[in-house]
Protein backbone atom coordinates (compact mmCIF):
# COMPACT_ATOMS: atom_id res chain seq x y z
CA UNK A 1 0.00 0.00 0.00
CA UNK A 2 1.51 3.39 -0.95
CA UNK A 3 1.79 5.97 1.82
CA UNK A 4 -0.54 8.32 -0.14
CA UNK A 5 -3.18 5.64 -0.39
CA UNK A 6 -2.75 4.72 3.29
CA UNK A 7 -3.16 8.38 4.21
CA UNK A 8 -6.40 8.67 2.24
CA UNK A 9 -7.78 5.53 3.89
CA UNK A 10 -6.71 6.76 7.31
CA UNK A 11 -8.31 10.20 6.76
CA UNK A 12 -11.52 8.57 5.55
CA UNK A 13 -11.72 6.27 8.55
CA UNK A 14 -11.14 9.26 10.81
CA UNK A 15 -14.10 11.06 9.26
CA UNK A 16 -16.58 8.28 10.04
CA UNK A 17 -19.05 8.67 12.95
CA UNK A 18 -18.23 5.16 14.21
CA UNK A 19 -15.26 4.07 16.22
CA UNK A 20 -12.73 2.09 14.18
CA UNK A 21 -9.78 0.08 15.42
CA UNK A 22 -7.66 -2.25 13.30
CA UNK A 23 -5.61 -5.04 14.86
CA UNK A 24 -3.10 -7.57 13.54
CA UNK A 25 -3.30 -11.30 14.20
CA UNK A 26 -1.09 -10.84 17.30
CA UNK A 27 -3.68 -8.26 18.54
CA UNK A 28 -1.35 -5.29 18.06
CA UNK A 29 -3.37 -2.16 17.33
CA UNK A 30 -2.40 -0.73 13.92
CA UNK A 31 -5.11 1.94 13.66
CA UNK A 32 -7.24 3.86 16.16
CA UNK A 33 -9.60 6.48 14.71
CA UNK A 34 -10.61 9.90 15.97
CA UNK A 35 -14.11 8.85 17.02
CA UNK A 36 -12.77 6.28 19.51
CA UNK A 37 -10.31 8.90 20.72
CA UNK A 38 -13.26 11.23 21.42
CA UNK A 39 -15.16 8.56 23.32
CA UNK A 40 -12.28 7.00 25.23
CA UNK A 41 -9.90 9.91 25.62
CA UNK A 42 -7.09 7.57 24.41
CA UNK A 43 -5.13 9.09 21.52
CA UNK A 44 -3.97 7.12 18.46
CA UNK A 45 -0.40 7.67 19.61
CA UNK A 46 -1.19 6.02 22.94
CA UNK A 47 -3.10 3.09 21.39
CA UNK A 48 -1.30 2.22 18.15
CA UNK A 49 1.46 -0.34 18.60
CA UNK A 50 -0.06 -1.56 21.86
CA UNK A 51 -1.78 -4.92 22.46
CA UNK A 52 -5.57 -4.57 22.23
CA UNK A 53 -6.18 -6.23 25.62
CA UNK A 54 -3.89 -3.68 27.34
CA UNK A 55 -5.89 -0.74 25.99
CA UNK A 56 -9.33 -2.41 26.04
CA UNK A 57 -9.19 -4.84 28.99
CA UNK A 58 -12.65 -6.27 28.19
CA UNK A 59 -11.08 -8.17 25.29
CA UNK A 60 -9.01 -10.08 27.85
CA UNK A 61 -12.20 -11.47 29.41
CA UNK A 62 -12.74 -15.08 28.45
CA UNK A 63 -15.78 -14.89 26.22
CA UNK A 64 -14.76 -11.75 24.33
CA UNK A 65 -11.31 -13.31 23.88
CA UNK A 66 -12.75 -16.53 22.43
CA UNK A 67 -14.95 -14.54 20.03
CA UNK A 68 -11.91 -12.64 18.79
CA UNK A 69 -10.17 -15.97 18.24
CA UNK A 70 -13.02 -17.15 15.99
CA UNK A 71 -12.41 -14.19 13.66
CA UNK A 72 -8.81 -15.19 13.03
CA UNK A 73 -9.72 -18.88 12.80
CA UNK A 74 -11.83 -18.29 9.68
CA UNK A 75 -15.21 -18.04 11.42
CA UNK A 76 -16.08 -14.77 9.73
CA UNK A 77 -17.26 -11.54 11.32
CA UNK A 78 -18.29 -11.41 14.96
CA UNK A 79 -20.99 -9.25 16.46
CA UNK A 80 -20.96 -8.23 20.11
CA UNK A 81 -24.41 -6.91 20.97
CA UNK A 82 -25.06 -4.19 23.52
CA UNK A 83 -27.35 -6.64 25.38
CA UNK A 84 -24.54 -9.03 26.37
CA UNK A 85 -21.62 -6.57 26.22
CA UNK A 86 -23.05 -3.12 27.07
CA UNK A 87 -19.71 -1.35 27.01
CA UNK A 88 -16.44 -2.88 25.88
CA UNK A 89 -14.43 0.22 25.03
CA UNK A 90 -13.72 2.33 28.13
CA UNK A 91 -15.15 5.86 28.19
CA UNK A 92 -13.30 9.00 29.29
CA UNK A 93 -14.31 10.33 32.69
CA UNK A 94 -16.28 13.41 31.70
CA UNK A 95 -18.22 11.73 28.89
CA UNK A 96 -21.93 12.48 28.90
CA UNK A 97 -24.49 10.00 27.61
CA UNK A 98 -22.52 8.94 24.54
CA UNK A 99 -21.08 5.47 24.16
CA UNK A 100 -22.99 4.09 27.14
CA UNK A 101 -24.26 1.23 24.98
CA UNK A 102 -21.97 -0.02 22.22
CA UNK A 103 -22.50 -2.48 19.40
CA UNK A 104 -19.28 -3.96 18.12
CA UNK A 105 -18.50 -5.85 14.96
CA UNK A 106 -15.18 -7.51 14.27
CA UNK A 107 -14.46 -8.50 10.71
CA UNK A 108 -11.41 -10.23 9.26
CA UNK A 109 -9.55 -9.04 6.17
CA UNK A 110 -6.21 -9.72 4.56
CA UNK A 111 -3.55 -7.13 3.76
CA UNK A 112 -1.19 -8.42 1.05
CA UNK A 113 2.02 -7.55 2.89
CA UNK A 114 0.79 -7.82 6.46
CA UNK A 115 -1.44 -10.89 6.54
CA UNK A 116 -4.66 -11.34 8.51
CA UNK A 117 -6.10 -8.30 10.20
CA UNK A 118 -9.36 -7.56 11.93
CA UNK A 119 -11.30 -4.33 11.77
CA UNK A 120 -13.28 -3.54 14.90
CA UNK A 121 -16.14 -1.05 14.49
CA UNK A 122 -17.91 0.45 17.46
CA UNK A 123 -21.37 1.95 17.04
CA UNK A 124 -22.89 4.13 19.74
CA UNK A 125 -26.38 2.66 20.21
CA UNK A 126 -27.18 4.51 23.43
CA UNK A 127 -30.09 6.52 22.01
CA UNK A 128 -31.87 3.57 20.39
CA UNK A 129 -31.23 1.29 23.36
CA UNK A 130 -32.66 3.79 25.83
CA UNK A 131 -35.60 4.42 23.50
CA UNK A 132 -36.35 0.69 23.37
CA UNK A 133 -36.18 0.53 27.18
CA UNK A 134 -38.63 3.44 27.42
CA UNK A 135 -40.88 1.82 24.83
CA UNK A 136 -40.85 -1.48 26.73
CA UNK A 137 -41.62 0.30 29.99
CA UNK A 138 -44.50 2.14 28.32
CA UNK A 139 -45.80 -1.11 26.84
CA UNK A 140 -45.61 -2.84 30.21
CA UNK A 141 -47.42 0.08 31.83
CA UNK A 142 -50.19 -0.10 29.20
CA UNK A 143 -50.48 -3.87 29.66
CA UNK A 144 -50.69 -3.38 33.43
CA UNK A 145 -53.34 -0.66 33.09
CA UNK A 146 -55.33 -2.80 30.66
CA UNK A 147 -55.24 -5.69 33.09
CA UNK A 148 -56.38 -3.39 35.89
CA UNK A 149 -59.16 -2.06 33.68
CA UNK A 150 -60.27 -5.60 32.87
CA UNK A 151 -60.35 -6.44 36.56
CA UNK A 152 -62.39 -3.31 37.30
CA UNK A 153 -64.74 -4.17 34.44
CA UNK A 154 -65.21 -7.68 35.79
CA UNK A 155 -65.92 -6.28 39.27
CA UNK A 156 -68.37 -3.74 37.83
CA UNK A 157 -70.10 -6.41 35.76
CA UNK A 158 -70.52 -8.51 38.87
CA UNK A 159 -71.84 -5.55 40.87
CA UNK A 160 -74.21 -4.62 38.04
CA UNK A 161 -75.47 -8.17 37.78
CA UNK A 162 -76.14 -8.22 41.54
CA UNK A 163 -77.92 -4.85 41.40
CA UNK A 164 -80.02 -6.01 38.43
CA UNK A 165 -80.97 -9.17 40.25
CA UNK A 166 -81.88 -7.26 43.40
CA UNK A 167 -83.84 -4.69 41.41
CA UNK A 168 -85.65 -7.38 39.42
CA UNK A 169 -86.62 -9.39 42.52
CA UNK A 170 -87.74 -6.24 44.36
CA UNK A 171 -89.84 -5.10 41.38
CA UNK A 172 -91.39 -8.52 41.06
CA UNK A 173 -92.36 -8.61 44.76
CA UNK A 174 -93.66 -5.02 44.61
CA UNK A 175 -95.84 -5.79 41.58
CA UNK A 176 -97.24 -8.90 43.31
CA UNK A 177 -98.17 -6.91 46.41
CA UNK A 178 -99.43 -4.01 44.31
CA UNK A 179 -101.69 -6.37 42.37
CA UNK A 180 -103.16 -7.69 45.64
CA UNK A 181 -103.54 -4.11 46.89
CA UNK A 182 -105.29 -3.04 43.65
CA UNK A 183 -107.55 -6.09 43.84
CA UNK A 184 -108.77 -5.24 47.34
CA UNK A 185 -109.04 -1.60 46.29
CA UNK A 186 -111.34 -2.53 43.39
CA UNK A 187 -113.50 -4.59 45.74
CA UNK A 188 -113.68 -1.64 48.17
CA UNK A 189 -114.52 0.79 45.33
CA UNK A 190 -117.24 -1.54 44.08
CA UNK A 191 -118.86 -1.41 47.52
CA UNK A 192 -119.66 2.25 46.67
CA UNK A 193 -119.26 3.46 50.20
CA UNK A 194 -119.70 7.06 49.04
CA UNK A 195 -118.65 10.28 50.71
CA UNK A 196 -115.09 11.00 51.71
CA UNK A 197 -114.19 7.29 51.90
CA UNK A 198 -115.09 6.89 48.22
CA UNK A 199 -112.92 9.94 47.31
CA UNK A 200 -109.97 8.56 49.33
CA UNK A 201 -110.33 5.18 47.64
CA UNK A 202 -110.29 6.88 44.19
CA UNK A 203 -107.13 8.76 45.17
CA UNK A 204 -105.55 5.50 46.40
CA UNK A 205 -106.35 3.93 43.03
CA UNK A 206 -104.63 6.82 41.16
CA UNK A 207 -101.68 6.51 43.48
CA UNK A 208 -101.46 2.74 42.89
CA UNK A 209 -101.53 3.35 39.13
CA UNK A 210 -98.70 5.87 39.45
CA UNK A 211 -96.73 3.32 41.51
CA UNK A 212 -97.20 0.72 38.76
CA UNK A 213 -95.92 3.23 36.14
CA UNK A 214 -92.89 4.01 38.28
CA UNK A 215 -92.11 0.32 38.59
CA UNK A 216 -92.45 -0.11 34.80
CA UNK A 217 -90.17 2.89 34.29
CA UNK A 218 -87.61 1.36 36.65
CA UNK A 219 -87.66 -1.84 34.55
CA UNK A 220 -87.24 0.08 31.28
CA UNK A 221 -84.47 2.25 32.71
CA UNK A 222 -82.62 -0.82 33.96
CA UNK A 223 -82.78 -2.44 30.53
CA UNK A 224 -81.35 0.67 28.83
CA UNK A 225 -77.90 0.12 27.39
CA UNK A 226 -77.84 -3.56 28.39
CA UNK A 227 -78.30 -4.74 24.81
CA UNK A 228 -75.94 -4.07 21.92
CA UNK A 229 -77.19 -1.20 19.70
CA UNK A 230 -78.51 -2.33 16.32
CA UNK A 231 -79.61 -0.70 13.08
CA UNK A 232 -83.28 0.36 12.77
CA UNK A 233 -85.11 1.42 9.63
CA UNK A 234 -86.79 4.65 10.77
CA UNK A 235 -89.94 4.30 8.63
CA UNK A 236 -90.63 0.79 9.95
CA UNK A 237 -89.86 1.96 13.47
CA UNK A 238 -92.48 4.74 13.31
CA UNK A 239 -94.98 2.44 11.62
CA UNK A 240 -94.60 -0.27 14.29
CA UNK A 241 -94.65 2.19 17.18
CA UNK A 242 -97.80 4.03 16.08
CA UNK A 243 -100.09 1.07 16.69
CA UNK A 244 -102.82 1.01 19.34
CA UNK A 245 -106.28 2.42 20.15
CA UNK A 246 -104.79 5.83 21.00
CA UNK A 247 -103.71 6.29 17.34
CA UNK A 248 -107.04 5.16 15.85
CA UNK A 249 -108.00 8.63 14.56
CA UNK A 250 -104.46 9.86 13.85
CA UNK A 251 -102.74 9.94 10.47
CA UNK A 252 -99.03 9.16 10.82
CA UNK A 253 -97.01 10.01 7.74
CA UNK A 254 -93.34 9.10 7.41
CA UNK A 255 -90.99 10.33 4.74
CA UNK A 256 -87.50 9.25 5.73
CA UNK A 257 -86.71 6.94 2.83
CA UNK A 258 -84.18 4.23 3.56
CA UNK A 259 -82.70 6.01 6.55
CA UNK A 260 -81.46 3.66 9.25
CA UNK A 261 -80.19 4.63 12.68
CA UNK A 262 -78.04 2.84 15.22
CA UNK A 263 -79.99 2.65 18.46
CA UNK A 264 -80.65 0.79 21.67
CA UNK A 265 -83.47 -1.75 21.28
CA UNK A 266 -85.58 0.48 23.58
CA UNK A 267 -85.81 2.99 20.68
CA UNK A 268 -89.23 1.43 19.97
CA UNK A 269 -90.38 2.72 23.35
CA UNK A 270 -88.80 6.16 22.77
CA UNK A 271 -90.63 6.63 19.45
CA UNK A 272 -93.86 5.35 20.99
CA UNK A 273 -93.47 7.91 23.80
CA UNK A 274 -93.06 10.77 21.29
CA UNK A 275 -96.08 9.66 19.24
CA UNK A 276 -98.18 9.10 22.36
CA UNK A 277 -97.14 12.52 23.69
CA UNK A 278 -98.25 14.14 20.43
CA UNK A 279 -101.71 12.62 20.85
CA UNK A 280 -102.08 12.87 24.63
CA UNK A 281 -100.84 16.47 25.06
CA UNK A 282 -101.72 17.81 21.59
CA UNK A 283 -105.40 17.78 22.60
CA UNK A 284 -106.73 18.01 19.03
CA UNK A 285 -103.90 16.26 17.14
CA UNK A 286 -105.01 14.51 13.96
CA UNK A 287 -101.77 14.38 11.98
CA UNK A 288 -98.18 13.45 12.81
CA UNK A 289 -95.42 13.90 10.24
CA UNK A 290 -91.96 12.31 10.47
CA UNK A 291 -89.24 13.57 8.07
CA UNK A 292 -85.46 13.79 8.01
CA UNK A 293 -82.94 16.49 7.08
CA UNK A 294 -79.46 15.44 6.02
CA UNK A 295 -76.37 17.56 6.63
CA UNK A 296 -72.70 16.66 5.98
CA UNK A 297 -72.01 15.34 9.48
CA UNK A 298 -75.44 14.38 10.82
CA UNK A 299 -79.08 13.64 10.13
CA UNK A 300 -81.97 15.29 11.92
CA UNK A 301 -85.21 13.36 12.30
CA UNK A 302 -88.15 15.76 12.67
CA UNK A 303 -91.35 14.59 14.32
CA UNK A 304 -94.13 17.24 14.23
CA UNK A 305 -97.85 17.27 14.94
CA UNK A 306 -100.77 19.65 14.47
CA UNK A 307 -101.77 19.75 18.14
CA UNK A 308 -101.60 22.66 20.56
CA UNK A 309 -97.82 22.57 20.84
CA UNK A 310 -95.61 23.02 23.89
CA UNK A 311 -96.15 26.28 25.82
CA UNK A 312 -93.04 28.50 25.83
CA UNK A 313 -92.81 28.57 29.63
CA UNK A 314 -92.27 24.81 29.93
CA UNK A 315 -90.14 24.13 26.83
CA UNK A 316 -86.90 24.05 28.84
CA UNK A 317 -88.19 21.53 31.34
CA UNK A 318 -90.11 18.92 29.38
CA UNK A 319 -87.19 16.47 29.32
CA UNK A 320 -86.57 16.72 33.08
CA UNK A 321 -87.31 13.70 35.22
CA UNK A 322 -90.63 14.08 37.02
CA UNK A 323 -91.89 16.94 34.86
CA UNK A 324 -95.25 16.55 33.11
CA UNK A 325 -98.90 16.00 33.59
CA UNK A 326 -98.78 12.21 33.32
CA UNK A 327 -95.95 10.18 34.90
CA UNK A 328 -93.31 12.71 34.10
CA UNK A 329 -91.01 9.96 32.92
CA UNK A 330 -91.84 9.55 29.21
CA UNK A 331 -89.72 12.31 27.68
CA UNK A 332 -86.97 11.86 30.25
CA UNK A 333 -86.74 8.17 29.33
CA UNK A 334 -86.91 9.05 25.62
CA UNK A 335 -83.93 11.39 25.91
CA UNK A 336 -81.95 8.79 27.88
CA UNK A 337 -82.66 6.03 25.32
CA UNK A 338 -81.60 8.28 22.42
CA UNK A 339 -78.51 9.41 24.33
CA UNK A 340 -77.14 5.83 24.53
CA UNK A 341 -76.07 6.04 20.89
CA UNK A 342 -75.22 9.74 20.90
CA UNK A 343 -78.55 11.11 19.63
CA UNK A 344 -79.80 14.45 20.98
CA UNK A 345 -83.40 15.64 21.14
CA UNK A 346 -84.83 19.17 21.37
CA UNK A 347 -88.30 20.66 20.98
CA UNK A 348 -88.52 23.51 18.43
CA UNK A 349 -92.27 23.83 17.75
CA UNK A 350 -94.30 27.08 17.86
CA UNK A 351 -96.84 27.13 20.69
CA UNK A 352 -100.33 26.96 19.22
CA UNK A 353 -99.10 25.40 15.97
CA UNK A 354 -98.13 21.95 17.23
CA UNK A 355 -95.09 20.30 18.78
CA UNK A 356 -91.91 19.65 16.79
CA UNK A 357 -89.22 17.34 18.06
CA UNK A 358 -85.81 17.27 16.37
CA UNK A 359 -83.57 14.26 16.93
CA UNK A 360 -79.97 14.81 15.81
CA UNK A 361 -78.21 11.58 14.81
CA UNK A 362 -74.37 11.92 14.68
CA UNK A 363 -72.14 10.68 11.86
CA UNK A 364 -71.48 6.96 11.98
CA UNK A 365 -74.80 6.32 13.67
CA UNK A 366 -76.96 6.65 10.55
CA UNK A 367 -76.80 5.13 7.08
CA UNK A 368 -78.67 4.86 3.81
CA UNK A 369 -78.28 1.21 2.72
CA UNK A 370 -78.97 1.86 -0.97
CA UNK A 371 -75.90 4.12 -1.09
CA UNK A 372 -73.52 1.45 0.25
CA UNK B 1 -27.01 -36.49 -7.23
CA UNK B 2 -25.07 -39.19 -5.41
CA UNK B 3 -23.38 -38.15 -2.19
CA UNK B 4 -21.44 -40.77 -0.30
CA UNK B 5 -22.22 -41.58 3.32
CA UNK B 6 -18.65 -40.60 4.26
CA UNK B 7 -19.20 -37.08 2.97
CA UNK B 8 -22.55 -36.76 4.75
CA UNK B 9 -20.88 -38.04 7.95
CA UNK B 10 -18.03 -35.58 7.51
CA UNK B 11 -20.39 -32.64 7.01
CA UNK B 12 -22.52 -33.77 9.97
CA UNK B 13 -19.42 -34.00 12.16
CA UNK B 14 -18.16 -30.56 11.18
CA UNK B 15 -21.58 -29.00 11.88
CA UNK B 16 -21.87 -30.87 15.18
CA UNK B 17 -18.40 -29.73 16.28
CA UNK B 18 -19.21 -26.12 15.37
CA UNK B 19 -22.63 -26.18 17.02
CA UNK B 20 -21.22 -27.87 20.12
CA UNK B 21 -18.52 -25.24 20.39
CA UNK B 22 -21.08 -22.47 20.00
CA UNK B 23 -23.24 -23.94 22.81
CA UNK B 24 -20.29 -23.51 25.18
CA UNK B 25 -19.86 -19.90 24.06
CA UNK B 26 -23.58 -19.15 24.46
CA UNK B 27 -23.48 -20.64 27.97
CA UNK B 28 -20.62 -18.33 28.91
CA UNK B 29 -22.27 -15.37 27.27
CA UNK B 30 -25.71 -15.73 28.79
CA UNK B 31 -25.18 -17.68 31.99
CA UNK B 32 -28.12 -19.81 30.86
CA UNK B 33 -27.68 -23.55 30.54
CA UNK B 34 -28.06 -24.14 26.83
CA UNK B 35 -27.69 -27.44 25.03
CA UNK B 36 -27.63 -27.51 21.26
CA UNK B 37 -28.21 -30.65 19.28
CA UNK B 38 -28.22 -31.42 15.57
CA UNK B 39 -30.45 -34.47 15.17
CA UNK B 40 -30.45 -34.48 11.38
CA UNK B 41 -28.30 -33.28 8.49
CA UNK B 42 -29.47 -33.51 4.89
CA UNK B 43 -27.74 -32.57 1.66
CA UNK B 44 -29.78 -31.91 -1.45
CA UNK B 45 -29.82 -30.00 -4.70
CA UNK B 46 -31.70 -26.70 -4.71
CA UNK B 47 -34.10 -26.55 -7.62
CA UNK B 48 -37.69 -25.58 -8.29
CA UNK B 49 -38.92 -28.69 -6.49
CA UNK B 50 -37.05 -27.75 -3.33
CA UNK B 51 -39.97 -26.81 -1.15
CA UNK B 52 -40.08 -26.81 2.64
CA UNK B 53 -42.64 -29.62 2.61
CA UNK B 54 -40.39 -31.70 0.36
CA UNK B 55 -37.57 -31.07 2.82
CA UNK B 56 -39.86 -31.87 5.74
CA UNK B 57 -39.04 -28.60 7.53
CA UNK B 58 -41.30 -25.89 8.88
CA UNK B 59 -41.88 -22.84 6.74
CA UNK B 60 -43.82 -20.39 8.87
CA UNK B 61 -45.00 -17.15 7.24
CA UNK B 62 -42.76 -15.30 9.65
CA UNK B 63 -39.34 -16.60 10.50
CA UNK B 64 -36.28 -14.86 11.90
CA UNK B 65 -33.16 -15.41 9.84
CA UNK B 66 -29.55 -14.55 10.58
CA UNK B 67 -27.55 -14.88 7.39
CA UNK B 68 -23.82 -14.80 6.75
CA UNK B 69 -22.74 -14.63 3.11
CA UNK B 70 -19.22 -15.60 2.04
CA UNK B 71 -17.15 -16.07 -1.10
CA UNK B 72 -13.78 -17.52 -2.03
CA UNK B 73 -13.01 -21.24 -2.07
CA UNK B 74 -16.62 -21.67 -1.00
CA UNK B 75 -19.29 -19.29 -2.16
CA UNK B 76 -22.73 -19.14 -0.61
CA UNK B 77 -24.35 -18.40 2.70
CA UNK B 78 -25.02 -19.97 6.07
CA UNK B 79 -28.24 -19.07 7.85
CA UNK B 80 -29.86 -19.77 11.17
CA UNK B 81 -33.62 -19.90 10.65
CA UNK B 82 -36.07 -19.96 13.56
CA UNK B 83 -39.86 -19.40 13.49
CA UNK B 84 -40.54 -15.79 14.55
CA UNK B 85 -42.38 -16.56 17.82
CA UNK B 86 -39.80 -19.19 18.78
CA UNK B 87 -37.02 -16.67 18.09
CA UNK B 88 -38.61 -14.22 20.55
CA UNK B 89 -38.88 -17.00 23.15
CA UNK B 90 -35.26 -17.93 22.56
CA UNK B 91 -34.04 -14.36 23.11
CA UNK B 92 -36.22 -13.94 26.19
CA UNK B 93 -34.93 -17.20 27.69
CA UNK B 94 -31.32 -16.32 26.93
CA UNK B 95 -31.54 -12.80 28.35
CA UNK B 96 -33.72 -13.74 31.32
CA UNK B 97 -36.22 -10.99 30.51
CA UNK B 98 -39.43 -11.02 32.49
CA UNK B 99 -42.91 -11.28 31.03
CA UNK B 100 -43.84 -12.78 27.70
CA UNK B 101 -43.04 -10.25 24.98
CA UNK B 102 -44.82 -10.61 21.67
CA UNK B 103 -42.51 -8.69 19.37
CA UNK B 104 -38.92 -8.60 18.22
CA UNK B 105 -37.82 -5.06 19.04
CA UNK B 106 -34.47 -3.57 17.98
CA UNK B 107 -32.63 -4.85 21.06
CA UNK B 108 -33.97 -8.38 20.67
CA UNK B 109 -32.98 -8.36 16.99
CA UNK B 110 -29.46 -7.32 17.96
CA UNK B 111 -29.33 -10.07 20.59
CA UNK B 112 -30.57 -12.71 18.14
CA UNK B 113 -27.99 -11.59 15.58
CA UNK B 114 -25.25 -12.12 18.15
CA UNK B 115 -26.55 -15.56 19.16
CA UNK B 116 -26.98 -16.54 15.51
CA UNK B 117 -23.55 -15.16 14.76
CA UNK B 118 -21.96 -17.25 17.54
CA UNK B 119 -23.46 -20.43 16.06
CA UNK B 120 -22.74 -19.53 12.42
CA UNK B 121 -19.17 -18.37 13.14
CA UNK B 122 -18.44 -21.52 15.10
CA UNK B 123 -19.72 -23.71 12.27
CA UNK B 124 -17.78 -21.67 9.69
CA UNK B 125 -14.70 -21.92 11.89
CA UNK B 126 -15.18 -25.67 12.06
CA UNK B 127 -15.41 -25.89 8.26
CA UNK B 128 -12.30 -23.72 7.84
CA UNK B 129 -10.09 -26.83 8.28
CA UNK B 130 -11.20 -27.75 4.77
CA UNK B 131 -9.87 -24.50 3.35
CA UNK B 132 -6.47 -23.54 2.07
CA UNK B 133 -7.23 -19.80 1.98
CA UNK B 134 -9.34 -17.27 3.82
CA UNK B 135 -12.90 -16.58 2.73
CA UNK B 136 -14.30 -13.12 2.26
CA UNK B 137 -17.34 -12.42 4.42
CA UNK B 138 -20.15 -9.92 4.42
CA UNK B 139 -21.56 -8.73 7.75
CA UNK B 140 -24.28 -10.98 9.16
CA UNK B 141 -27.76 -9.65 8.42
CA UNK B 142 -31.18 -10.18 9.95
CA UNK B 143 -34.24 -10.86 7.81
CA UNK B 144 -37.83 -11.81 8.50
CA UNK B 145 -40.52 -13.40 6.35
CA UNK B 146 -40.59 -16.74 4.58
CA UNK B 147 -37.06 -18.09 4.36
CA UNK B 148 -37.67 -19.85 1.02
CA UNK B 149 -38.41 -16.43 -0.48
CA UNK B 150 -35.22 -14.84 0.80
CA UNK B 151 -32.96 -14.19 -2.14
CA UNK B 152 -29.90 -14.19 0.11
CA UNK B 153 -30.61 -17.81 0.99
CA UNK B 154 -32.17 -19.17 -2.17
CA UNK B 155 -31.69 -17.89 -5.69
CA UNK B 156 -32.28 -19.15 -9.19
CA UNK B 157 -28.78 -20.56 -9.72
CA UNK B 158 -28.49 -24.31 -9.27
CA UNK B 159 -26.95 -24.80 -5.89
CA UNK B 160 -26.56 -27.25 -3.15
CA UNK B 161 -28.23 -27.10 0.23
CA UNK B 162 -27.12 -28.56 3.52
CA UNK B 163 -29.89 -28.49 6.06
CA UNK B 164 -29.13 -29.18 9.72
CA UNK B 165 -32.10 -29.37 12.06
CA UNK B 166 -31.01 -27.62 15.27
CA UNK B 167 -32.60 -27.87 18.70
CA UNK B 168 -31.98 -25.48 21.59
CA UNK B 169 -32.70 -26.85 25.06
CA UNK B 170 -32.98 -24.07 27.64
CA UNK B 171 -34.71 -24.29 31.03
CA UNK B 172 -36.87 -27.30 30.13
CA UNK B 173 -37.90 -25.65 26.90
CA UNK B 174 -37.03 -26.89 23.45
CA UNK B 175 -36.81 -24.47 20.55
CA UNK B 176 -36.31 -25.85 17.09
CA UNK B 177 -34.83 -24.13 14.08
CA UNK B 178 -32.32 -25.10 11.46
CA UNK B 179 -29.01 -24.15 9.96
CA UNK B 180 -29.04 -23.88 6.21
CA UNK B 181 -25.90 -23.90 4.07
CA UNK B 182 -26.51 -22.73 0.54
CA UNK B 183 -23.42 -23.15 -1.63
CA UNK B 184 -22.53 -23.42 -5.28
CA UNK B 185 -22.07 -26.85 -6.84
CA UNK B 186 -18.38 -26.08 -7.40
CA UNK B 187 -18.00 -25.23 -3.72
CA UNK B 188 -19.62 -28.49 -2.71
CA UNK B 189 -17.48 -30.52 -5.13
CA UNK B 190 -14.42 -28.94 -3.56
CA UNK B 191 -15.78 -29.56 -0.04
CA UNK B 192 -16.52 -33.18 -0.92
CA UNK B 193 -13.05 -33.80 -2.31
CA UNK B 194 -11.38 -32.24 0.73
CA UNK B 195 -13.48 -34.25 3.18
CA UNK B 196 -12.64 -37.49 1.38
CA UNK B 197 -8.97 -36.52 1.24
CA UNK B 198 -8.83 -35.75 4.97
CA UNK B 199 -10.63 -39.00 5.76
CA UNK B 200 -8.10 -40.93 3.75
CA UNK B 201 -4.91 -39.11 4.70
CA UNK B 202 -5.80 -37.47 7.99
CA UNK B 203 -5.36 -33.81 8.85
Amino acid sequence: MTSDYASIISQSLNALPVGICIIREDHTISFWNRTIETWTGITPAEAEGQILEDIVPEFGVHHEKSRLKVVFKGGGPVILSSRFHPRIFPLRENVQNEGKYQRITISPFILPDEGAQAIITIEDVTAITEQVFRYRMMKNQIAFELEEKKMTERALEMALSKLNNLSSITRHDLINNLTIFEGYLSIALNLELGGKIQTYLEKMKDSALAMRRHITFARDYQEMGNAVPTWYHVESLVKNSGIGPIFRDITIETNTGNLEILADPLIVKAIYNLLENAVRHGKHTTHIMVTSIRSPDSVTIVLEDNGVGVPSEIKGRIFNKGFGSNTGLGLFLTREILGITGMQIIETGTPGNGARFEIRVPAGHFRYPEEE
Amino acid sequence: MEISEEVIDGVRELITIGVGHSAGMINELTNAHVTLTVPEVRIFEINNQTTPSALDVTDPDESSQVILSFSGEYTGSLSLIIPYKSAIHLVVLLTGEEGSPDEMDALRVETLIEVGNVIISSVMSSFSILLSSHLTFLYPVYRTGRWVENSLIINSHPKLGILARTKFHIQDREIEGFLFFSITSESFDHMQRTILYIMEKGL
